[in-house]
C-alpha cells in the first residue's frame, strides 16, 4: 500500500531528521547554534479489514487530508495493486472527530475511543518537549464505502484504528534542518510511475515509458531494467482522475517481472524497438516502434487492471518512448534522461510530456 | 520521487557525515617480530619463508609469472625455535642461530623504540615441496635473519606507491567467483580474475594489459593464495561494441591463461560472461574463468558495469 509506505517513508523521514538534530547537537555541544522548532502533529489511521479481496483503510493527515486506500501487496512478488481516493475532511483530528465525503465512494463520520494506555516516544537528545502519543482504540459512528461496480463494499459503525500526536518540539542542532511542504490533496493522491527505490539507488540502463491523458484521465506506463540486476524488469502502471471533486489515483507495481518481460534493442541500434509483456494484473503484450526520432509506434493488446478500473494501456493516442543507454557512456543512467514522448503521427511532446 | 529522494539524501548525510569527520593522519601497529630466510628451489623458483612472533608460519614459493603462498597457524609462543607442519606439503624444525650483534633499525617516518635486525643461520631440518613438484626444498642450514620491533606510530606519508595507480588506468576488469554464501561470510574457496588496460604513456606497448589470476583457499589449517600476473599488448583487451556499446569486452590473455571469454550484453540489459577462458596455477590443473557463477565488472569512461553472480554459488 503505497499511501502507508509513504505515511512510514515521511515518518522515517521525520525521524532521520530528528535523529540527524539529536546527534549533531550530541556529537558537538560546543557548537549546537541553532535551536529549531519543529511543530505539532497529528495523523490518524483507520483500518477496516479485508473486502473484495482488498485491504481497505482510511489515513487521515493535517491539515484537513482523509486519503481511503484500497490495496493488495503480492506475498511473494512484492507486487502492489492500490487505489486511493482523496478528499477533505471536517472536524478535529487532534479531538478524533471526523467527517469525509469521497463522492461517488460513500462517506464516513467516525469519533476516537481509546482503548487502553498510549504509548509514548520521549524526545530525542537534544529536544524539548512533550512525549509523542499513539492510541489504539476505535473509531465508531457511520461507514458506508464502496468501489466502482462495489469491486469493495464496507458497511460498518466501528473499526479498529490508532491515532497518533506529536508535540512541539525544541531542538538546538548545529545546522538549520529542512522542514517538508505540507502536500496538497492531488499530490498525496497522484501515483508517480519510476519512483521504485533500486531505480533510484541503483539507477537504470533502459525504460520504456507510455502515456495517454484523455478525457481528464491520465494513464501512464513505465518499465525499466535497473543497473546490475539480473534478467527482468520492474513495471509499474499508474491512472489519476477526478470523479467529481475526489482525486483518484491508481497504481500497479511489479518490481521483480520475470526474464522476458521488457526487451529492448541495444543502445545505437536502429530502429530502436522494445516488447513488453508482464503478468498479471498485465494482460497482453505492446510493441515499441520508433521509426524516426518523431514518430513512435506503440501498439498491441496491453492492458491493466487497477483497483476498480481496467484500462487499456497501447493504443495511438499513447505517446512513448524508450531510453537504452551504456552505464559507461551515462553513468547516471535513464533516470536523467529526459522522455523523448512522441506519438505514432504528429508530434505532441510538448502537450503531453508529464 | 522527491520524498524517496529527500530519505535517501538524509540517510547519506547521516551515515556519511560522522565517517568523514573522523579521518585520522596517523597509523599505528603493535610489537612483533619476525623470523625469515630466502633461497633456491628447484625448477627456477624461489621459497621464502618465514615464521612471526603471532604464531603463523608463511611460505612463498615465487618464480615464472606466479607467486603461491602457504599459511599455517602455529600458534606457538614466540622463541628460537621455527617448526612448522604442512602436512604431506613438508616440516620445517629449524633453530636460529644468530651471528654477531643485533643492528637497529631505522624508524623514519614513525615515531617509538627502535627496532632491531640480526643475521644468522637456520639449521636443522625442512623440506617442502608444492603440488606435483613444481617446486621442492629440502635444507639443513640456511642464512637467515630476525626483525623485531616496537609500537610504532607512523603518518600517512600521502604518497604511498601503489601498484598500477588508478590515474595510469584506461578500463579495469574483474570476474570473481566465490562459495561464501552470503557477502559478509568467509569463503573458503574465492576465484578471481582480473584485468587492467593502462594509457599509452604508463607502459610499452607489449605490456599495456595486465592479467591477473588469484585462487584462495583455506581448507584445514593451511590456507592457499596462488596468483599469477602476465602482461600483454593491446590487443589482448578488445571492446568490439565500442562506442556504441563500449561495456562489452574480449578478453585473450596469453600464458599461463588459455582460450578467450567474452562480456556481452543482452538484450534485456544484462551481460554474459562466457567463453574457454582458463588458467594454470603452477601445480594444479586448468580453472574454467568463466560462467553465471561470477560477478562481473568492468570500469572505463565514465563509469562501472557489473553483474551479481547467479546463486547459489556451488563452490569455485
Amino acid at each position: 500500500m503505497k499511501a502507508w509506505g509513504r505515511l512510514l517513508a515521511a515518518a522515517g523521514a521525520v525521524l532521520i531528521v530528528l535523529a540527524t538534530a539529536a546527534g549533531a547537537s550530541a556529537a558537538s555541544r560546543a557548537h549546537r547554534r541553532h535551536v529549531q522548532v519543529f511543530r505539532p502533529t497529528a495523523a490518524a489511521g483507520l483500518l477496516l479489514g479485508v473486502h473484495g479481496g482488498y485491504q481497505v483503510g482510511v489515513l487521515f493527515e493535517e491539515p484537513d487530508l482523509a486519503m481511503l486506500v484500497v490495496a493488495k501487496r503480492g506475498k511473494s512478488d512484492f507486487g502492489v495493486q492500490e487505489t486511493t481516493y482523496g478528499t477533505h475532511f471536517h472536524g478535529s483530528l487532534p479531538g478524533g472527530r471526523l467527517s469525509a465525503d469521497f463522492g461517488a465512494a460513500g462517506s464516513i463520520a467516525v469519533r476516537f475511543r481509546p482503548d487502553g494506555a498510549a504509548r509514548e516516544r520521549r524526545p530525542f537528545k537534544g529536544c524539548e518537549g512533550k512525549a509523542s502519543r499513539t492510541e489504539s482504540g476505535h473509531w465508531v459512528g457511520k461507514i458506508s464505502l464502496h468501489g466502482e461496480d462495489d469491486y469493495f463494499a464496507v458497511s460498518t459503525g466501528s473499526a479498529g484504528g490508532e491515532l497518533d500526536r506529536t508535540f512541539r518540539l525544541r531542538c538546538h542542532v548545529k545546522y538549520a534542518l529542512p522542514q517538508p511542504r505540507p502536500e496538497s490533496l492531488r499530490e498525496r493522491v497522484e501515483p508517480q510511475v519510476g519512483s521504485t527505490l533500486s531505480s533510484i539507488v541503483f539507477g537504470t540502463v533502459s525504460s520504456l515509458v507510455a502515456v495517454r491523458r484523455e478525457a481528464g484521465r491520465v494513464v501512464e506506463l513505465w518499465a525499466a531494467h535497473v543497473t546490475g540486476a539480473g534478467p527482468g524488469a520492474e513495471v509499474e502502471a499508474a491512472a489519476f482522475e477526478y470523479q467529481g471533486r475526489v482525486p483518484v489515483g491508481r497504481l500497479v507495481q511489479i518490481p521483480e517481472a520475470p526474464a522476458g518481460t521488457l526487451v529492448t534493442t541495444l543502445p545505437g541500434e536502429h530502429p530502436a524497438t522494445a516488447t513488453l509483456k508482464p503478468g498479471a494484473p498485465f494482460s497482453g503484450e505492446a510493441s515499441y516502434l520508433a521509426t524516426s526520432p518523431t514518430t513512435h509506434n506503440w501498439t498491441g493488446t496491453l492492458a491493466v487492471r487497477f483497483p476498480g478500473l481496467v484500462a487499456p494501456l497501447t493504443g495511438a493516442d499513447f505517446y512513448s518512448s524508450l531510453c537504452v543507454v551504456s552505464p559507461l557512456v551515462k553513468p547516471h543512467g535513464c533516470e536523467y534522461q529526459p522522455p523523448n514522448l512522441e506519438g505514432g503521427g504528429e508530434s505532441t511532446t510538448a502537450e503531453v510530456r508529464p | 520521487m522527491k520524498l524517496w529522494r529527500a530519505v535517501v539524501v538524509l540517510l547519506a548525510v547521516a551515515l556519511l557525515a560522522p565517517a568523514s569527520s573522523l579521518a585520522a593522519e596517523t597509523f599505528s601497529f603493535g610489537p612483533g617480530s619476525v623470523t625469515f630466510a630466502r633461497l633456491q628451489a628447484t625448477h627456477g623458483y624461489r621459497v621464502n619463508f618465514s615464521e612471526n612472533d603471532k604464531g603463523f608460519f608463511f611460505v612463498r614459493v615465487k618464480g615464472h609469472g606466479s607467486t603461491t603462498d602457504f599459511t599455517v597457524k602455529t600458534g606457538r609462543a614466540p622463541g628460537d625455535h621455527l617448526v612448522a607442519d604442512f602436512g604431506g606439503r613438508g616440516r620445517f624444525d629449524l633453530r636460529f642461530i644468530p651471528v654477531g650483534e643485533p643492528e637497529p633499525t631505522s624508524n623514519e617516518g614513525c615515531e617509538g623504540p627502535k627496532g632491531s635486525f640480526r643475521v644468522g643461520y637456520l639449521v636443522g631440518r625442512a623440506r617442502f615441496r608444492t603440488e606435483r613438484g613444481f617446486a621442492r626444498i629440502r635444507l639443513h642450514r640456511v642464512w637467515a635473519a630476525r626483525e623485531s620491533w616496537g609500537h610504532l606510530t607512523c603518518e600517512f606519508s600521502g604518497g604511498l606507491p601503489v601498484f598500477g595507480h588508478p590515474k595510469q588506468k584506461r578500463a579495469t576488469f574483474a570476474a570473481l567467483a566465490s562459495d561464501a554464501k552470503t557477502i559478509f561470510a568467509r569463503p573458503k574457496r574465492s576465484l578471481a580474475f582480473r584485468a587492467t588496460q593502462f594509457y599509452r604513456h604508463a607502459k610499452p606497448a607489449d605490456r599495456r594489459v595486465d592479467f591477473i589470476a588469484e585462487l584462495r583457499e583455506n581448507a584445514g589449517r593451511i590456507a592457499v593464495h596462488r596468483k599469477v600476473i602476465v602482461a600483454a599488448p593491446e590487443s589482448s583487451l578488445l571492446f568490439p561494441g565500442a562506442p556504441r556499446l563500449p561495456e562489452e569486452v574480449a578478453v585473450k590473455p596469453p600464458a599461463p591463461f588459455t582460450g578467450s571469454a567474452e562480456f556481452l550484453r543482452t538484450h534485456e540489459s544484462t551481460f554474459t560472461w562466457s567463453g574457454d577462458l582458463a588458467v594454470t596455477f603452477p601445480g594444479l590443473d586448468p580453472i574454467r574463468l568463466t560462467g553465471p557463477r561470477f560477478s562481473v565488472s568492468i570500469c572505463a569512461l565514465k563509469g562501472c558495469v557489473s553483474r551479481n553472480a547467479e546463486r547459489p554459488a556451488s563452490g569455485s
